[in-house]
């Protein structure tokens, strides 16, 4: 008995041992600047003296609460779900033809190309987008070449998501938030897929359902959870990204922007503090909502 | 009666991958068969030898490279699925997970848009004929096997097929369950009437619940029959040693004869077919099992062991293990094989 007592206190002691590294940074470095953040957004910054006065209050959640501020939120809020509901749609298919129908060799390139954005930069790939989708860029030059720069002017005419050029336009925003996230999506789509067993697919088929029946009622529900992993990375990504909305489309900030901004020159960190609560909050919910859907049953 | 199922010429090639590139193997290689309507057909052999591409031919998920397939004198060699009146009982029996019992039973229904309370009256009904009720609400993953055995076969019996294939449905349920799923089956066929067409690789299985019996190897049905027939007048070889135990004496003009454990006794040194040494004895109750190696005799075994099977209820006198025996058999109650290609 006092043996076993002996050999399972050594594990639990090696289990502590190991977690320890992880759990401190967890704890201190995130969750307690968490906290920090949390603290600091009920002070507020005194604009005659520049100075922040630590007092407990609301006074910087007040401040959230202007029509350009709340705008921003939409504005962003709109922008996540766009790219996640888009990144989906976009995504299946790649992720239907990696999971279930490439094999050996093509199964690999596929999955290379899907991986390989990730290995360079973020900033890289944004400015060859910048120069792709320019009024000069190779976007509009091949439009023209196929006689679609009709469309590619119309489609910039348009209010809200069109704008001098691709690259200062909504629109464009929207492109590059989504080239960005797209292998975040289809990566937990395809593995989604996989784990479908053939035999769910042939007994849909087998009891009668079309091919689009066995879509609907079998193919979607399964890859439910892939597609809700999927949509947290393209979720949470473009609702914390603030150098894309700087670099493309209108001036119109982001949330990220916003902070950046605030905690940059004016150094109104508890305003800083504040908004940056708004996206954990709506992350929150998010993964909540998400949570139910089976996101975190299978990634 | 009417044939339900025909198969004419039905050849199946797969190419190999990576290794056996290049390759080609006839997962069915010229199979003819006729299935009656109302019959408990079986597809019987060895892992590889063809029964489940068989099946998934009939069920429309393989198209035969040649040959032809028809189902109530309809061809439908390469209609998909959806489009054959036969269905199927997976072998993992293939219920979605996503959905509850009476959804999963009420799924051919619901993609033929029948209405929800007609749907799930139905599907409560099916429930009842295998025996499974209150279950409705639950979830496929919160069943036992035999449970989800049982949903399998309610959501394929819904859409009333003509053929109902089952793709060695058994295999997952240990063997007591089994046993008694047998007893089950083989009542819900005789009740419907449908046409079973049942794959496995359990002779035991197949021999307790068909009609009829296709021995499969190698791609090719050896020989159709009843059970009794293929036990006691098997055409082949394989379908002699494939069914039951057997012993096996080779004669001279290439035939064989097969001689059946229980067919041979012990007895005197007078007339005894074959002289021979006690190897091995297993009781198993009703019967007991003697493993005994030939010693002199004009007779050639193919295998090196003799097996005889006494009956515990003779009460004879078993031999000690290494004593010396005389086997006995009345020719006339065996079976000769005809010679074969392909052998001496």
């Amino acid at each position: 008995m006092m043996g076993n007592n002996f050999i399972k206190n050594r594990q639990r002691l090696l289990i502590v041992a190991f977690l320890l590294p992880a759990m401190a940074w967890l704890v201190v470095i995130y969750l307690g600047s968490l906290a920090n953040l949390l603290q600091n957004s009920f002070f507020y910054f005194d604009e005659m003296t520049e100075k922040i006065v630590r007092d407990y209050g609301f006074i910087s959640f007040a401040k959230l609460f202007t029509m350009a501020n709340l705008r921003v939120i939409l504005r962003t809020l709109t922008m996540a779900a766009v790219v996640t509901v888009a990144a989906a749609v976009v995504a299946f298919p790649l992720a239907w033809y990696m999971a279930r129908l490439a094999k050996g060799w093509s199964k690999f390139l596929v999955f290379f190309a899907v991986m390989m954005p990730l290995w360079s930069s973020y900033l890289v790939k944004l400015y060859v987008w910048k120069m792709m989708l320019a009024k000069e860029g190779v976007i509009s030059y091949l439009a023209a070449h196929v006689g679609l720069a009709g469309v590619l002017d119309w489609l910039l005419t348009l209010p809200i998501i069109g704008g001098n050029s691709l690259s200062y336009s909504t629109l464009g925003r929207f492109l590059v938030f989504l080239y960005m996230w797209l292998p975040y999506m289809v990566l937990p789509v395809a593995a989604a897929l996989e784990r479908v067993p053939t035999s769910l697919l042939e007994s849909a088929v087998d009891l009668g359902a079309s091919e689009w029946q066995k879509f609907r009622t079998v193919v979607i529900p399964l890859a439910m959870p892939g597609i809700a992993a999927g949509s947290i990375f393209t979720f949470s990504l473009t609702l914390g990204d603030y150098i894309i909305p700087q670099v493309i489309g209108d001036s119109s900030p982001f949330i990220g922007l916003v902070i950046y901004q605030a905690q940059g020159n004016g150094s109104d960190l508890p305003f800083a503090a504040v908004f940056t609560l708004v996206p954990i909050v709506i992350l929150v919910i998010y993964l909540m909502i998400v949570r139910r859907m089976g996101a975190f049953d299978a990634v | 009666m009417s044939s339900n199922v025909k198969l004419k010429s039905v050849t199946c090639a797969f190419s190999g991958h990576g290794k056996t590139k290049g390759e080609t193997t006839l997962a069915l290689d010229n199979v003819n068969l006729e299935i009656k309507a109302g019959e408990f057909f079986t597809l019987l052999g060895p892992s590889g030898s063809g029964k489940s591409t068989c099946l998934r031919v009939i069920g429309g998920f393989i198209s035969p490279n040649s040959g032809e397939v028809s189902i109530h004198n309809r061809v439908v060699t390469h209609l998909p699925p959806n489009r054959r009146e036969v269905n199927t009982v997976f072998q993992d029996y293939g219920l979605f997970p996503h959905f509850t019992v009476l959804e999963n039973v009420g799924y051919g229904l619901m993609v033929r848009g029948v209405k929800r309370a007609e749907r799930e009256s139905r599907g409560r009904e099916m429930l009842k004929l295998v025996r499974l009720h209150g279950l409705d609400d639950r979830k496929p993953g919160q069943l036992s096997g035999g449970q989800q055995q049982r949903v399998a076969l309610a959501r394929a019996l819904m859409v009333e097929p003509k053929v109902l294939l089952l793709d060695e449905p058994l295999g997952a349920l240990d063997l007591k369950l089994r046993e008694e799923v047998q007893v089950e089956l083989k009542a819900i066929q005789r009740q419907l009437g449908v046409t079973f067409v049942f794959v496995t690789h359990d002779q035991n299985e197949a021999m307790s619940l068909s009609d009829r019996i296709g021995v499969f190897n190698k791609g090719r049905i050896e020989q159709i029959a009843s059970a009794s027939e293929l036990y006691n007048r098997p055409a082949t070889r394989f379908v002699a040693e494939f069914i039951g135990s057997v012993n096996i004496f080779e004669l001279n003009d290439g035939r064989a004869r097969m001689v059946r454990p229980e067919l041979i006794h012990i007895g005197g040194k007078k007339d005894a077919k074959l002289q021979a040494m006690v190897r091995d004895l297993h009781y198993f109750g009703s019967v007991s099992r003697l493993l005994v190696e030939p010693l002199a005799g004009e007779l050639k075994p193919s295998s090196d062991l003799v097996t005889i099977e006494i009956r515990s209820s003779e009460q004879v006198k078993l031999p000690a293990h290494g004593e010396s025996v005389y086997l006995h058999w009345d020719d006339a109650k065996t079976h000769v094989i005809a010679a074969e290609k392909g052998r001496r």
